[in-house]
């Protein structure tokens, strides 16, 4: 019985313990890209944001999403890197209002991915 | 490809400890559930395995749940006979010493010609021949055989008439038509061929016949000349 019972436990210690450090460590890393996608709108709104502003950020997120990437969908990354792309893109024309749209569109993402590892019922079903 | 390869190394290796864990039911006889767990982990491990934009973990993760669940359900399967029969389910006597129980295969969706061939699949090929025949709850049949010898020679029997339909190739087979069916019928308390359970002749005219809720009888016939299968 206790045998038996061991490795029960292990296994569901090792998920329990997984879920939860995947709970913390998505949501934080999320939320630190929105912090700077916001401050990128801000940016990109007053027409002060630079080449390498953008590009720090992109930088910094593809450092980030060498871990992510065993916790969240590929394909969901992979939006991410579209759009953080286009930021950098648009801001080196000088086309600001249109890089403003981009991180909008990346800090909405970076509110709504975390949520679709929450046990909530729309996730579940 | 070789993170596909990497993925499906590491996929294999977790599969293969869970499965040793599991116990060696899980390969050979398994109960229901065991085998919704079977064809479940197969599943789970192939889509990680293959489909690179879904992290591994998503794969292990489920795996291992599968795994806790297993492991929960054997402990319940264990505890007590009320579980035990609510988890793998109870073995089912479908044949009996007053022949087949029509009820009990329906319970279990089945026909007389699924009992029969059954029966074949563990050496058995006429009604006749058994005392009682069980369907355990892991699908197999376990069938105690009737003492005494066999009268005439070793000959497969037919199916004439199953669950109130008639089996017309058959009937051609014997040179028998609808008329000496009813009449035969009728012989053995019949009113209508609906109210006949089984009906089955062998090779040497002897009849296997039970009407629905009533003991089963054997009785022979003359099969006409040339008759032969």
């Amino acid at each position: 019985m206790v045998k038996s019972l061991i490795p029960v436990l292990v296994a569901l210690l090792l998920l329990s313990g997984a879920a939860v450090y995947e709970q913390i460590y998505v949501r934080s890393a999320f939320e630190q890209l929105r912090e700077q996608a916001v401050i990128m709108q801000e940016k990109e709104f007053s027409g002060t944001a630079t080449v390498s502003d953008a590009e720090n950020v992109r930088n910094r997120w593809i450092k980030e999403k060498e871990k992510i990437h065993a916790f969240v969908s590929h394909n969901d990354i992979k939006e991410l890197d579209m759009w953080l792309s286009e930021g950098v893109a648009f801001t080196k024309n000088g086309k600001y209002d249109e890089a403003y749209t981009k991180y909008a569109v990346i800090a909405d993402l970076c509110r709504s991915i975390p949520k679709g590892y929450l046990i909530r019922f729309e996730n579940v079903f | 490809m070789i993170i596909i390869f990497i993925r499906s190394t590491l996929t294999f290796i977790i599969l293969l400890v869970v499965m040793r864990l599991m116990g060696k039911r899980q390969i050979g006889e398994m109960q229901p559930f065991e085998l919704v767990i079977t064809l479940l982990i197969a599943e789970l491990a192939c889509i990680p395995m293959s489909d690179i934009s879904v992290p591994l973990i998503y794969g292990i993760a489920a795996i291992l749940a599968v795994f806790i669940i297993h492991q929960a359900l054997s402990l319940l399967d264990r505890s007590g006979r009320i579980l035990k029969r609510v988890i793998s389910g109870k073995p089912s006597i479908v044949l009996n010493k007053d022949g087949v129980d029509f009820a009990e295969l329906r319970k279990n969706n089945m026909d007389v010609e699924d009992l029969i061939e059954s029966m074949r699949s563990a050496g058995y090929f006429s009604l006749d021949d058994l005392d009682y025949a069980i369907f355990e709850s892991n699908g197999k049949l376990s069938a105690m055989e009737k003492t005494g010898e066999k009268d005439g020679k070793p000959s497969l029997p037919v199916l004439l008439v199953c669950e109130g339909k008639a089996i017309h190739n058959n009937l051609e087979l014997i040179d028998w038509d609808l008329n000496t069916l009813s009449e035969t019928i009728k012989k053995h308390g019949a009113q209508s061929l609906k109210q006949v359970g089984v009906m089955t002749v062998d090779g040497n005219g002897k009849v296997y016949y039970q009407n629905e809720n009533q003991k089963y009888e054997t009785f022979n016939i003359r099969l006409k000349e040339g008759v032969n299968w």
